[in-house]
């Protein structure tokens, strides 16, 4: 579906509850989905779906190629990783690191798609990056992810050499869950459930931005009789689904260096709204920009121990199509 | 900092209902084998693998009983962490062998305590959030044909 100048595509990490638990859910059920959805572009996530990584055999490449053209899909993006921990007892060295985005690169080329979804690659080597990247003809995306904002010195200093460097080879891929405001509510009842206790996610809430670090929360609800399940609570609430106002003008700042972005959400009610990322906003900056490419649907609500991805996914398409063509008429 | 403690809602993959059979050796039971899942949404490298701990109705079965199974090789306990090369798929099974002679028929709780390195998410130097697979379910053993 493209609106505008944005075509809506969607991350078959959407899809990871049903692909993870069920043996015989695999990539080609996943392709029937977007089939359904009316989608014909995806990031595919090298890690989850294959047997053999970074390098995947070469039947399991040939496997997703007969796929896609059977469904008719085709692969917006690859998503890699960096995993820096991999050698026990030795983080990685920048050649272990070029390694696996030079593998990464590779599966991305051989799987036809324009983009690769990168890791924290470090500032030092993003030149080096791009130079591989151009070699193979694949697009760098690093993921500006939460629990960044794109404000962070962090982020603004990548997006500084980024600019120095100024290649098309290299730039990043924005998750709309850098802005989210508030917990999704099924995150909450997933831990009410779990044991915890409502008062004490009350508390974490009202205070997350007071002062203390993560550390410093978990100690104090265990002082407040916190336990087991009140630490996972805390350290998602730190972590991926870290929480504050949402950063709309840091955004914007990224948006001439976007590679396509990542719309990550959680729920989208029947009335078709996201009560946790102010997605009106984005897309509007986005549309402002002038922004040629891809929109990405990234369901998340699995994290909460849901399966409900397509009926989210076709209310999150819904719903951005209802924005964007408010915005572009 | 990204998320600290990492535990997905997968854990009925880690210990499936059959994953508990009989080992036998020229018609003798020799022990008993387990096949482990792992509870993440993506895979890892066995090298990930920080803590690996099987215990059957409440007895912890000694590492030097256990030989690991994976991509038609055998690993030691201790030789998984330099196993950096051997990818751990998200759909695929650890087999671990235990030679203790063998469980009785029926039904055992049997608990795993397996920890893994997140090895792509690195808070500082040599420090990586974990995985925390771990599982107790009760399983019938399956007997050999």
């Amino acid at each position: 579906m493209k609106i505008g100048t944005i075509e809506q595509a969607v991350s078959l990490y959407g899809f990871e509850q049903r692909f993870v638990d069920v043996d015989d859910y695999g990539v080609p059920e996943m392709f029937t989905e977007l089939n359904e959805l009316g989608i014909e572009k995806c990031e595919l996530i090298g890690s989850m779906v294959f047997d053999q990584y970074p390098r995947p055999k070469a039947s399991e490449i040939a496997a997703v190629l007969a796929a896609a053209e059977k469904y008719g899909i085709t692969i917006n993006s690859y998503g890699g990783y960096l995993d820096k921990g991999k050698i026990t007892g030795r983080d990685a060295t920048d050649a272990d690191i070029m390694y696996d985005i030079t593998a990464d690169l590779m599966t991305a080329r051989d799987l036809g798609a324009p983009f690769l979804r990168a890791g924290d690659i470090p500032p030092h080597l993003l030149a080096a990056s791009a130079a591989m990247a151009e070699r193979y003809g694949v697009r760098i995306g690093i993921e500006i992810h939460a629990p960044s904002k794109p404000s962070d010195e962090r982020i603004q200093q990548m997006l500084a050499v980024m600019d120095d460097i100024d290649s098309p080879f290299m730039g990043m891929v924005p998750d709309f869950g850098c802005f989210i405001e508030r917990p999704a509510q099924p995150a909450l009842d997933r831990h009410i459930a779990n044991g915890a206790n409502p008062a004490l996610l009350d508390y974490v809430i009202e205070n997350r931005h007071a002062g203390l670090d993560e550390a410093g929360m978990q100690a104090k609800i265990a002082e407040m009789g916190g336990g087991e399940a009140e630490k996972w609570a805390i350290s998602e609430m730190f972590g991926f689904l870290s929480f504050g106002p949402a950063d709309i003008e840091g955004f914007k700042t990224l948006l001439h260096r976007t590679q396509y972005f990542h719309s990550k959400f959680y729920h989208v009610t029947e009335e078709l709204t996201d009560p946790q990322i102010p997605v009106d906003k984005l897309l509007a900056a986005i549309v402002e920009s002038g922004f040629e490419g891809v929109l990405l649907s990234e369901y998340e609500g699995h994290a909460f121990h849901l399966d409900d991805a397509h009926e989210q996914l076709e209310r999150h398409l819904r719903l951005e199509q209802k924005i964007l063509s408010s915005l572009v008429d | 900092m990204p998320t600290l403690y990492m535990k997905l809602p997968h854990e009925d993959r880690v210990l499936r209902p059959g994953a508990l059979r009989e080992l036998t050796l020229n018609d003798q039971t020799v022990g008993f084998a387990l096949s482990i899942g792992m509870n993440y949404y993506r895979g890892l490298p066995l090298s990930a693998i920080e803590e690996l701990e099987i215990t059957v109705d409440g007895q912890a079965i000694p590492s030097a009983l256990m030989l690991a199974e994976f991509n038609e090789k055998l690993f030691m306990p201790d030789q998984l962490a330099l196993a950096w090369t051997e990818f751990w798929g998200i759909k695929r099974y650890l087999t671990v062998r235990v030679y203790n002679g063998g469980l009785a028929d029926g039904e055992h709780e049997v608990a795993v305590r397996l920890i893994l390195r997140n090895v792509y998410m690195q808070f500082g130097p040599g420090a990586y959030g974990m995985v925390d697979s771990s599982a107790t379910r009760t399983l019938t053993l399956q007997k050999e044909n």
